[in-house]
């Protein structure tokens, strides 16, 4: 469970180029959740849930965030305790591998948890494993010289090795070509049956239509609301508030739905549509 | 004279002790002034290899890369290719220079030794084209990642190349952010006649250029206009989706239900509503795209007519996760 309350953050406390960054936001993430964040470039994502694993610190007078019984606005939170259990994958992970061989890169994490030497190598098998690479093919390989669909899964391995209960992804599809961005939903889902609670940032209204059950909508710096995909994507005008685009699918539903046909407007994902279709031409 | 030439381009990156890895294989395209082109293909299949030969920060290992007729090998050429040539790459972070946004974007057109006053306009234009205006002064360090990918993408609209070159420069923006430099990159392909080479993921970004190459594994698979929607394989085969209005009407088609090949959500709509009514397609959707030119590949089989069902009933059945 993540519990923010008036959370506020400003960058460069009195400098000429001080930004407020996050205004009084309150949410919460329950577990299980496949939570949504979305909001235009700048709207202060990525600066709120850098808060989640205490990389940016809650500021003095800022409010609370609590993750389960940790409170991180307190002076002194158990770090290590709270990233074994928060993992966090930032945009464009794989410009973070670093050691010369998959297996150490991925072990990193354990190592520095205080994982036993064993431990770490079965931790790495395993979440090699996890995210769909051959262990024995690329465990002595470099990172590098990996694509970047491979890359961008041994950085989630990485993350995954330190067995988080709670995985925070940065936009985790983009700049991968539309196969790579599928695949690596599928092995998003395949992790949250492990990792039970996901926080996905993403500008891929299909993406977050398709997997979240809630959504949080962002806007300069505040948390405008947190709706069902339903709900958001199946009403027009809270779409107009929110400023949000609909996903593709969603809006060629509602102009067929417009234009006569007897299709649902508040349609999710394409297998939908094309049953939706078929149903309509087969009725007609 | 083509305002960019390939000619038989090779290019390999070195990788490993003594092994390299082929980036580009006897790639040859020309693109002409006021062209818009987009440029598809996966990860890993020598995009970005071809933008950074196109102004000359790799010269080729095999064949020319020519700018106005001169070679990016000429090192004498090159002040004046880069000129000609302005190259948006996907990290904005390898391309800020300066502590401040307006100074950042004033960088290109200083080193072109244009008046204060111009610089001054362009810098003011430029920020106004990507939506920034109002971070002129912030440090770009302090921006989210899509707001530094706009003051890229307007450091080099300051510069007013002749052709720009957008590498899956938009891959960091919300859609909004999306369709607004999708839109100015049109505006100045379309009034000022600058050409675009866009090179993108998003399937519905590339249906909206006039022309469209597909690389795969390093060689230039196909290179036509939009028909190539017509042939929905040619884009599978090298691993790339469609666009949904096709990938749907590929699907709609394997259940028996024929909208033509529409290439966007009017096109879709209009057709698909014209099918549930049991009315013939308008002719607009159906003729939306003409014969495909130029798919490079023999195997393809040509759209003629309404072309080959099975296959692409077939290939309606490989959609399906």
């Amino acid at each position: 469970m993540i519990s923010v309350q008036k959370l506020s953050y400003v960058y460069s406390p009195k400098t000429p180029f001080t930004t407020q960054a996050l205004f009084d936001v309150n949410m919460r993430i329950e577990d299980g959740d496949f939570f949504g964040i979305i909001g235009s470039t700048g709207a202060g994502k990525s600066t709120l849930v850098s808060h989640f694993n205490a990389l940016t610190r809650v500021q003095k007078n800022s409010g609370t965030v609590i993750v389960d019984d940790m409170d991180l606005s307190a002076k002194k939170p158990d770090l290590n305790r709270l990233r074994a259990k928060v993992g966090m994958v930032f945009q464009y992970p794989e410009h973070q591998l670093f050691d010369d061989t998959v297996e150490k890169d991925v072990r990193f994490g354990p190592k520095n948890l205080g994982a036993s030497a064993d431990e770490q190598r079965a931790l790495a098998k395993q979440a090699i494993e996890l995210v769909g690479l051959d262990y024995g093919a690329v465990a002595e390989r470099s990172p590098f010289e990996l694509s970047g669909g491979q890359k961008r899964r041994v950085a989630l391995a990485g993350v995954i090795a330190m067995k988080p209960q709670i995985l925070i992804l940065d936009e985790p599809t983009a700049g991968l070509d539309p196969v790579g961005k599928r695949e690596i939903m599928e092995l998003i889902v395949r992790i949250k049956a492990v990792c039970p609670t996901v926080v996905m940032i993403s500008h891929n209204m299909d993406e977050i239509a398709s997997y979240c059950n809630r959504i949080a909508v962002m806007s300069r710096g505040r948390v405008i609301g947190v709706f069902t995909p339903r709900e958001l994507f199946g009403s027009r005008e809270l779409l107009a508030d929110c400023d949000v685009k609909l996903p593709l699918v969603t809006e060629i539903a509602a102009r067929l739905c417009d234009g006569g046909a007897e299709i649902a407007h508040d349609i999710l994902t394409e297998d939908e549509l094309l049953d939706a279709i078929e149903k309509a031409v087969k009725h007609a | 004279m083509a305002l960019l030439e390939f000619k038989n381009v090779d290019y390999s990156y070195p990788s490993g002790d003594d092994d390299f890895v082929r980036a580009l294989a006897s790639a040859s395209l020309a693109v002409d002034r006021g062209e818009f082109v987009a440029l598809v293909g996966c990860n890993g299949s020598g995009k970005s290899t071809l933008a950074r030969l196109a102004n000359g920060l790799i010269t080729p290992d095999g064949g020319e890369v020519l700018v106005d007729g001169k070679p990016t090998s000429d090192k004498s050429a090159l002040y004046d290719i880069r000129r000609k040539i302005g190259v948006v790459f996907q990290n904005p972070d390898n391309q800020m220079v300066t502590t401040v946004v307006e100074d950042d974007i004033a960088f290109g057109p200083e080193n072109l030794g244009l008046p204060p006053t111009e610089i001054r306009e362009r810098v003011d234009w430029a920020l106004d084209c990507v939506g920034m205006r109002e971070y002129a002064k912030s440090g770009p360090f302090r921006l989210s990642g899509g707001q530094k990918q706009r003051i890229a993408i307007a450091g080099v609209l300051a510069i007013k190349p002749e052709l720009m070159i957008l590498d899956e420069a938009t891959g960091m923006l919300d859609p909004e952010g999306r369709r607004e430099v999708m839109n100015v990159v049109k505006r100045l392909n379309r009034d000022e006649g600058r050409a675009v080479v866009m090179i993108t993921h998003f399937m519905e970004e590339a249906a909206e250029a006039d022309r469209i190459i597909i690389l795969d594994r390093g060689e230039i698979v196909a290179d036509g206009g939009r028909g190539l929607f017509k042939t929905p394989e040619v884009f599978t085969r090298a691993g790339l989706d469609l666009p949904l209005p096709v990938r749907l009407s590929v699907a709609l088609r394997a259940r028996g239900i024929e909208v033509g090949t529409p290439l966007d959500a009017d096109e879709f709509v209009a057709a698909t509503l014209a099918a549930i009514s049991a009315e013939p397609i308008p002719p607009q959707a159906a003729d939306a795209c003409a014969k495909p030119e130029n798919v490079l590949t023999d195997d393809v089989p040509q759209a003629d007519g309404e072309g080959d069902a099975e296959t692409e009933a077939e290939n309606g059945g490989e959609d399906e996760p």
